[in-house]
């Protein structure tokens, strides 16, 4: 079950290419692998507090507030990120503050927390937003190593943001010229997300194509039946 | 009714703590960058090293040789700007510092707070654009004759006011603590 809701979570729903949510910080923060990381982790962070502390006051949190409740939950561990980030990592911050601080208006968290989080007990509610976390991550990280090699012909350029002055030494050049200036850009952000979700599409298309063709046709099979028995 | 407001209480004390805890922890290291990044803009726009230690009287520090360091902040479309400005008042020969003659007031202004979308409308981000570094010192007059900008947070108009406040608020300032050599 746990399995499921990870794999669930990170590929089948994945929040990016399958749902479409969070875009807006997925495109604007997704130029560098640091900056992807760094959203990446502070997306995770949010989600994992979010849904554990609402799973674990399912029970308390009133029905007709609940949306409210789950939004200052979520206020109070994007405000928490936003905290840790400022004093521990002061340069990546000044770079992703913006898009750190409307973590708490992402769909992908409020969404996990509705329907997910607030049913279910506290394991499966964090194997769930570890999975969809993990999903967040996949998608900005393949994006921002795109954008970045793509726009500057490098990879892992500014990790010691991140990670220190360990990370100095990490960056890759492998175009001594950037091949596509514009990846960098929002118009490339655009460009290359929807190559990446289509190229995804495409792929998760082949791997399930005859089973969901016959699930397609038994569907519609039904609907028809049940349609003939309505109106003989 | 009861059950539902205890509920929404306890929920908001649990998160209310949580930010009072973190606030302790991290407010140290915040206010250590905070102070960082402030003391490179200043050594910036002064265009030599500061002293180890800086006195702040509202939000202002300096003198009217040297100059004042301001602390500003000003509404923008939607939302405060804060600004950290070097003003450099008017000067008589008497008053001018050693080897120099008169000096015209002049104002130098870096954005430190804004809420522009990283890319598109952080031109005003003084790291990543050369717009307000190719304005420094100039005097109020030329500050209003601003080209019309505007983003999510920065228009002409909050740039215009924060100058002309700037200018009021040092001669307040100067009022109060006269200048002396």
């Amino acid at each position: 079950m746990s399995n499921n809701d990870f794999s669930r979570g990170a590929i089948e729903n994945n929040p990016a290419w399958a749902q479409l949510l969070g875009l807006c910080p997925l495109l604007a923060v997704s130029n560098s692998i640091a900056n992807a990381l760094g959203l990446a982790l502070a997306s995770g962070f949010v989600l994992l507090g979010a849904n554990t502390s609402i799973s674990l006051m399912r029970k308390i949190i009133p029905d007709v507030a609940r949306l409210p409740c789950f939004v200052l939950i979520i206020a109070t561990f994007t405000t928490v990120a936003v905290m840790v980030l400022e004093a521990y990592a002061f340069d990546l911050y000044t770079r992703i503050a913006l898009f750190i601080q409307i973590i708490v208006t992402n769909c992908m968290i409020l969404g996990r927390a509705e329907a997910f989080a607030s049913r279910q007990p506290v394991g499966r509610a964090i194997v769930d937003a570890l999975g969809t976390a993990t999903g967040f991550a996949i998608a900005l990280l393949a994006l921002g190593a795109v954008r970045e090699l793509l726009g500057n012909g490098t990879l892992f350029n500014d990790m010691e943001l991140l990670v220190g002055s360990i990370g100095a030494d990490w960056q890759l050049t492998i175009f001594t010229s950037a091949p596509l200036p514009l990846a960098v850009y929002p118009p490339g952000a655009f460009l290359l997300a929807g190559l990446f979700f289509a190229a995804v599409k495409a792929l998760t298309a082949t791997q399930s194509g005859p089973t969901a063709k016959k699930e397609v046709e038994k569907e519609t099979g039904t609907a028809n039946d049940a349609m003939r028995k309505a109106n003989p | 009714m009861f059950k539902t407001l205890t509920a929404l209480t306890l929920i908001g004390a649990a998160c209310g703590l949580l930010l009072f805890a973190m606030n302790d922890i991290t407010r140290g290291d915040i206010e250590k960058n905070r102070t960082q990044k402030a003391r490179a803009i200043m050594a910036e726009l002064l265009k030599q090293p500061l002293a180890d230690k800086i006195l702040w009287v509202e939000d202002i520090s300096g003198s009217c040789q040297l100059g004042y360091f301001i602390k500003h902040a000003e509404n923008g479309y939607s939302g405060p700007i804060n600004f950290f400005a070097l003003y450099q008042p008017n000067l008589p020969a008497d008053e001018a510092p050693r080897g120099e003659t008169t000096r015209q007031e002049q104002l130098s202004l870096r954005v430190t707070r804004h809420q522009e979308t990283p890319g598109i409308g952080d031109f005003i981000n003084h790291k990543r654009d050369s717009y307000l570094p190719d304005l420094d010192q100039q005097s109020i007059a030329q500050w209003q004759n601003l080209d019309n900008i505007t983003g999510a947070t920065i228009t002409h108009r909050a740039i215009k006011k924060a100058a002309l406040n700037i200018q009021t608020r040092i001669r307040y300032h100067t009022e109060k603590y006269p200048c002396v050599e």
